[in-house]
């Protein structure tokens, strides 16, 4: 998920100032019906990274150990609301590469990949079989997380946020003046519903943001509502 | 226009000048660095991609072997010993590398290439010295302030979220990272050199390590894929250690015996996957140094392997003459027997082969098909 959203974000974005998002759903909105009893919260993928003078992203531990925490108060806060119970998924590590939610989780990387790739990305409309149909799915394997944590969906979300350094920023300036474009750091994130019994993606949203920030947080609650605006939870 | 293009590149060098930042400091055995640092971000996505690692099909989880390879580290990296950790990665690439926050790659292909323990040692003190000496931090400061757009820990702290595909293509991307500088693999080279020769290790070794490589490297067949893709074994390097070894010529233990014991179970496997390689010329040139040194029925089937699934013209002969060498050998693997059994053209013989094959091998994938050609 990560490197590939955060560096090809940059080579598609053009400098936006204003967040951007883009819902993809399984069904018409018309006929949606999610109202889980029980969503289980898997542990969020995010990342911070300081965007140096040639471009490189340095990555920052402690931007990103602040910002996960951050992260998962906000969620909560904005679905305390809801009707939904919300239950955090374990992180325990199991070394079993047979080990099911493991390798459920690792595959759900690759398939959130696959779709910011292949309905939004570079490579958007490239496969025949997906143009006009949104049926991106875990499989039944992902009933492991039903049994695990008794929850009727799975919500994956992940962040990848870059932001510019001092270098980089004057190099900006310097290449406004020559006439020059360089992107400063931008905030991509990604949120998704998971349907445990079927493994069907039912929900998905992108948000790509030139001006977020996960560092502090005022701006991570915009950011997860933002990502959350039109959640059916 | 000459002002304004040279000004931009005045400006470019000066912000670069300013990012330039300190040789690393070593840290000391147990010490972690600040998480505000930019050493901290790496150590800190390189733990992420260990955690990953750590699931991955790729390993190696053979308790033995892994104490045995963990056990020389240990001796090697002394008050170390606590901060490095080795995974071993089922690859047939002769590749090992080392990350900065302590957790050290070692290849399969590498420990099927290696001759004693003396050679291993050296390849682990090698890695230890790219840790001891932070080579990687050094490299990515170098990479930020010369503005070098092959952002190497950038694709590969990102692959790592990749899931199982993402890993096994981070695993690459990592090998191609650890394409430190010459001058750091020198530095690496004469850590390890000098660790060999404490540890009472033959220092003649690596040389004649590095000296045999060179040899598969050249017989590079371009439609397999190479062993060597990341970073090949150079001559300069293989004159620098055979010079060093003869400097100081030393009577210090190789070590065989014990590496063949370690390792033996696990060389049946190791071929198999290095002829998947397709790469034929190389592996011809690897089992015929194999064997050189120890004649045994294994190696000998493996050669007949290569020479059946390489199916060049007269291969078969070949392949056939090689089955026939591994039966006059102790111990020849039961695979010998099928394949004569299904090479050889005189029906009594054939049958033969394919019923002794039976007889070793009862409860094998293919019994009945082979039963099928007995009635």
């Amino acid at each position: 998920m990560k490197a590939s959203l955060g560096a090809l974000m940059l080579a598609v974005l053009v400098l936006t100032g204003c967040a951007q998002t883009q819902v993809r759903l399984a069904e018409p909105e018309a006929k949606i019906t999610i109202k889980p009893e029980r969503v289980v919260l898997m542990p969020p993928e995010i990342n911070l990274y300081e965007l140096q003078f040639g471009g490189q992203l340095e990555p920052r531990a402690d931007w990103t150990l602040s910002a996960r925490s951050l992260v998962v108060g906000a969620l909560k806060k904005r679905l305390s609301a809801s009707m939904t119970e919300l239950t955090d998924a374990v992180t325990d590590e199991n070394p079993d590469p047979r080990a099911s939610e493991q390798q459920i989780r690792k595959l759900a990387d690759a398939v959130m990949n696959s779709v910011w790739l292949y309905e939004i990305g570079w490579a958007r409309d490239s496969l025949e079989n997906k143009r006009g149909r949104f049926d991106w799915t875990l499989g039944p394997g992902a009933q492991v997380l039903k049994t695990r944590y008794k929850a009727d969906y799975a919500l994956f979300l992940g962040f990848e946020d870059s932001y510019t350094s001092a270098g980089r920023a004057a190099g900006m300036a310097i290449g406004a003046l020559l006439g020059v474009s360089m992107s400063g750091g931008v905030q991509v994130g990604f949120a998704a519903l998971v349907d445990t019994q079927t493994g069907r993606v039912a929900w998905y949203n992108l948000l790509i943001d030139g001006s977020g920030d996960l560092r502090n947080a005022r701006d991570a609650q915009t950011a997860v509502d933002q990502l959350l605006e039109k959640v059916p939870l | 226009m000459i002002a304004r293009c040279c000004g931009w590149i005045v400006l470019l060098t000066l912000l670069a000048g300013c990012a330039a930042g300190p040789k690393p400091e070593r840290l000391a055995a147990g010490e972690r660095p600040a998480l505000a640092t930019d050493v901290g971000g790496l150590w800190f996505a390189m733990d992420e991609a260990e955690r990953e690692l750590k699931s991955s099909p790729l390993l190696e989880r053979d308790p033995a072997l892994n104490a045995y390879v963990q056990g020389l580290v240990c001796k090697m990296a002394s008050e170390y010993c606590a901060d490095v950790r080795v995974y071993l990665v089922n690859r047939p690439l002769f590749n090992a590398a080392m990350a900065p926050n302590g957790m050290m790659l070692v290849f399969t292909g590498l420990l099927l290439r290696v001759e004693n323990e003396a050679q291993l040692v050296f390849v682990l003190s090698h890695e230890l010295g790219h840790f001891r000496l932070q080579h990687s931090v050094q490299q990515w400061r170098k990479i930020k302030n010369t503005q070098n757009f092959l952002t190497a820990f950038s694709v590969l702290t990102a692959g790592v979220g990749a899931g199982v595909v993402g890993l096994a293509a981070s695993l690459g991307a990592y090998a191609d990272l650890a394409s430190f500088s010459r001058e750091q693999e020198r530095e690496a080279d004469r850590f390890g050199f000098e660790q060999l020769s404490r540890a009472g290790y033959n220092n003649s070794a690596p040389g004649l390590a590095f000296t045999a490589l060179l040899r598969e490297v050249e017989a590079r067949d371009d439609r397999g894929l190479s062993a060597f893709a990341s970073h090949p074994p150079t001559l300069e390097r293989a004159t620098y250690l055979t010079e060093q070894a003869a400097l100081a010529p030393g009577a210090g233990r190789l070590a065989r015996a014990r590496y063949v014991r370690e390792t033996l179970r696990f060389r049946g496997q190791w071929l198999e996957d290095e002829l998947a390689r397709r790469n034929f010329a190389q592996s011809e040139v690897l089992l015929r140094r194999l064997t050189a040194l120890e004649p045994n029925a294994e190696f000998h089937f493996f050669q007949g392997e290569l020479y059946r699934k390489r199916a060049a013209v007269g291969d078969d002969q070949r392949a056939v003459a090689a089955y026939r060498e591994a039966l006059r050998l102790p111990n020849p693997p039961a695979g010998v027997y099928r394949e004569l059994g299904l090479l050889t053209r005189e029906p009594n013989e054939r049958r033969q082969h394919m019923r002794e094959y039976l007889r070793r091998e009862p409860k094998a994938v293919d019994r009945e098909l082979i039963e099928g050609y007995l009635q």
